[in-house]
């Protein structure tokens, strides 16, 4: 279980949290929110990529601030810009990441064809990151991400460059992941979700203005997109039926 | 070296073998030194220098700017791309990561090195009765290890403070000629030293080595101020981590 309490993160003169508090179980997490509300900070924020100014965040009982090495382990996170190393082919940038990540080398091999199969990344294989299109870099991160079997998976806008084929192939591959994992994903895009089913916390001004469950057994059926745009609309949070 | 350092080291250097900025760089360096061979050679040869010593400078003293150019993008140019982000983020000591790609870096500065043998042996070939025999060599290459040691190690510390990797390229050569002539100064004013040798004591040791004296102290200066160098890039390294 992931906790967050009272994150605090200011640049500057703005706050982009605002005390956020949350506990999330594995399954999908949506971040959603207009620009600015908030989302890539708190991501960097549970990440520890980027620390949050006061408040703190613990993974099944560990303090993900304390600096230990072993919580490192349990937590991947993909930014946006997605870095990968240009000058190496997609499979030698999966090996050389996942030989930092301590993979033996036969599991580090089915891993790398797992997570290639998974993503649709056959065909681009032996091709150089730096010639791959912003949607193949994304599939090459998110499989880098996806290597180990981390506890949380925080991918900051997954969804970007990808065709609909593709959203559909990402969903339910971290449709799959989520089952033993907290998958986190800040996104603006919604509709390859749908069929999904996970909690949507959304965010406005560095506060969650709604937090509610979505998919499954859930009663309110309408789109995500529709809830996400209502629950702003209201400016007030949700009732929260995440007990469901 | 274990397996995190040693897969670091070993995707560095096949990168940097592969890489078009470092053969640039190479041949900077070649050019570099072989006009200050030829040169030097045209007006001080049998006069105060003898060809070994003149090979040994003009290799010796353009040495910083490879190393500058070679160590550059350890850690810098990581941080520009976006890569080190995602490093940092993985459960390793970030100290393997800077052994390894210090190995890397030494280990093509000294590829490097031994290919401007190459004119040195054609010309003992050429000059057959005037060249000394090579085995007169052995100080200073030995030498020139050492200066690449030590300014490897430096160029891996600047690398791993600086955001870009031009400015890690300069913060090299400006400590290493900052810490050159802070050696001076403390050598000329606290111990006694004089103004010929002590003022410039990089040239000093050249001179020395290649006349195939080798002193105990310059071992050890190179050898400790490596480490030290080297020591702080992995503390800074691991202090500024997330």
């Amino acid at each position: 279980m992931l906790e967050a309490e009272k994150l605090v993160r200011n640049f500057g003169d703005t706050t982009d949290l605002a005390g956020i508090s949350f506990s999330l179980n594995p399954g999908i997490c949506v971040v959603a929110g207009p620009n600015g509300a908030g989302k890539t900070t708190l991501l960097r924020a549970v990440s520890a990529v980027d620390p949050a100014d006061s408040g703190r965040v613990m993974l099944d009982g560990m303090d993900v601030y304390s600096r230990n090495p072993r919580i490192r382990r349990h937590i991947s996170y993909l930014s946006d810009s997605v870095p990968l190393y240009r000058d190496l082919t997609v499979e030698d940038h999966l090996q050389y990441r996942g030989r930092l990540k301590g993979l033996p080398a036969r599991r580090l091999r089915a891993r790398i064809r797992h997570v290639t199969d998974l993503l649709d990344l056959r065909p681009v294989f032996t091709r150089r990151t730096s010639a791959l299109s912003a949607g193949q870099r994304k599939r090459v991160g998110i499989a880098d991400a996806m290597l180990t079997d981390s506890r949380v998976l925080a991918i900051d806008e997954p969804f970007d460059g990808f065709d609909a084929d593709h959203r559909a192939l990402l969903a339910k591959a971290l449709r799959g992941v989520a089952r033993h994992t907290l998958v986190m994903l800040a996104t603006h895009v919604f509709d390859a979700l749908d069929s999904a089913q996970g909690t949507c916390m959304v965010l406005s001004h560095g506060e969650i203005a709604s937090m509610f469950a979505f998919g499954g057994d859930c009663a309110d059926k309408r789109p995500l997109a529709e809830r996400i745009a209502s629950a702003l609309a209201a400016g007030s949070p949700e009732p929260k039926d995440l007990a469901k | 070296m274990n397996q995190i350092a040693r897969t670091v080291f070993i995707r560095e250097f096949f990168s940097s073998l592969f890489s078009r900025s470092r053969y640039v760089a190479f041949a900077l360096f070649h050019a570099l030194s072989g006009a200050m061979f030829c040169t030097t050679l045209q007006l001080a040869e049998g006069k105060f220098w003898t060809i070994q010593t003149i090979w040994t400078l003009s290799v010796a003293l353009p040495l910083p700017i490879i190393v500058s150019l070679a160590t550059m993008p350890l850690f810098a140019g990581e941080r520009a791309s976006g890569t080190f982000e995602s490093l940092e983020m993985l459960p390793i000591s970030l100290g393997d990561v800077a052994i390894g790609k210090f190995l890397a870096s030494y280990l093509s500065v000294l590829l490097c090195l031994a290919a401007t043998l190459v004119p040195w042996f054609v010309l003992c070939h050429v000059l057959k009765s005037r060249a000394p025999d090579t085995a007169t060599l052995a100080g200073p290459c030995t030498l020139l290890i050492l200066h690449s040691f030590s300014w490897t190690a430096l160029g891996t510390f600047s690398s791993a403070v600086a955001r870009h990797p031009w400015v890690a390229a300069a913060g090299t050569l400006v400590m290493g000629v900052s810490l050159m002539l802070l050696w001076s100064a403390v050598s000329h004013f606290w111990l006694g030293g004089n103004w010929l040798s002590t003022s410039f004591p990089i040239i000093e040791e050249i001179l020395d080595a290649s006349g195939g004296h080798l002193r105990l102290h310059t071992i050890v200066f190179h050898i400790g101020f490596g480490a030290v160098a080297l020591y702080a890039a992995m503390r800074s390294l691991e202090a500024n981590r997330p």
